[in-house]
């Protein structure tokens, strides 16, 4: 894995850095960063992942988005298609809510992110039907991104953990899971 | 998990397993990828060597960049332009003499 670090530099210099780390990806760092915008891609429907692959690194190269010191550069790239679909996201959200204005609804997602995240979420719990430890690392996961890590999950031990967050990312490296998605 | 799909604002579950994935992908290290995942890579790889070609015939940043439709005044000092002395070729020609009798 490349693990670049981004040294403390002026703007020009920080997206030559980039330049260079980009032409440095390893195959095993491209396939990472091709299913990560993959799973971004699946947070908002009808977005593709190479048109926000291909943003990100334009945002990365243009120096409107500065790569942080100490951060590597593939949870840099991460970090910006986070913002680019949040962004949109935030758009849908706004429509959703003029579109719903009469009925004075406060609207979290647009009903269309809702249906799809329904869907999203039954085709994972079905995906990895068969390996309930994988689902038990994922709710843990999920959880402390939602702030309710403390609610009673059952608990894997070390080894099993560590052997269900290898079969999980195998499973994403490959592809099999973006094929399963709807 | 089965929680997850009842609770009501499945978005929000959604987005939150979509960032523990993404973590997990970013932790994840393996040396190489096998046969299976080499066409991944190389996409990847073509998309971004297009880009950096493009990038590096222009490395300015975005915000340098004069964009169309915006006119810049004139610098005080500046001097009008002289007359180029090549022939323009994209005047018209001098009308011919008109037949006279």
């Amino acid at each position: 894995m490349l693990n670049l670090l981004r040294s403390d530099l002026p703007a020009d210099a920080s997206t030559e850095a980039i330049a260079r780390a980009l032409a440095a990806l390893t195959p095993s760092d491209l396939v990472r960063l091709k299913r990560l915008a993959q799973l971004r891609a699946r947070l908002l429907p009808g977005l593709e992942w190479d048109e926000l692959l291909n943003e990100a690194l334009l945002r990365a190269l243009d120096g409107s988005r500065r790569w942080p010191e100490g951060v590597p550069l593939l949870a840099f790239l991460a970090g910006i298609m986070r913002s680019l679909v949040d962004s949109r996201a935030e758009e849908r959200r706004r429509l959703a809510e003029r579109t719903l204005a009469g009925i004075e609804a406060r609207v979290t997602a647009s009903p269309e992110a809702q249906l799809h995240a329904r869907q999203c979420l039954a085709a994972i719990t079905q995906f990895f039907a068969g390996d309930p430890d994988v689902l038990a690392l994922i709710t843990e996961l999920a959880r402390q991104y939602l702030g309710d890590a403390n609610k009673p999950i059952p608990r894997l031990s070390q080894k099993r953990r560590d052997a269900a967050r290898k079969r999980l990312a195998r499973a994403i490296l490959r592809g099999q899971l973006d094929g399963f998605l709807p | 998990m089965t929680e997850f799909r009842d609770n009501p604002d499945a978005a929000e579950r959604w987005r939150a397993t979509i960032e523990a994935l993404e973590a997990v992908v970013l932790a994840h290290c393996e040396p190489e990828p096998d046969h299976d995942t080499a066409a991944a890579a190389e996409e990847i790889r073509r998309l971004i060597m297009v880009l950096l070609a493009g990038w590096r015939r222009s490395p300015l940043p975005a915000a340098w960049v004069r964009r169309a439709g915006i006119v810049l005044p004139p610098a005080a000092d500046s001097e009008p332009a002289a007359e180029p002395k090549e022939q323009k070729w994209d005047r018209p020609p001098p009308p011919r003499p008109g037949w006279r009798e």
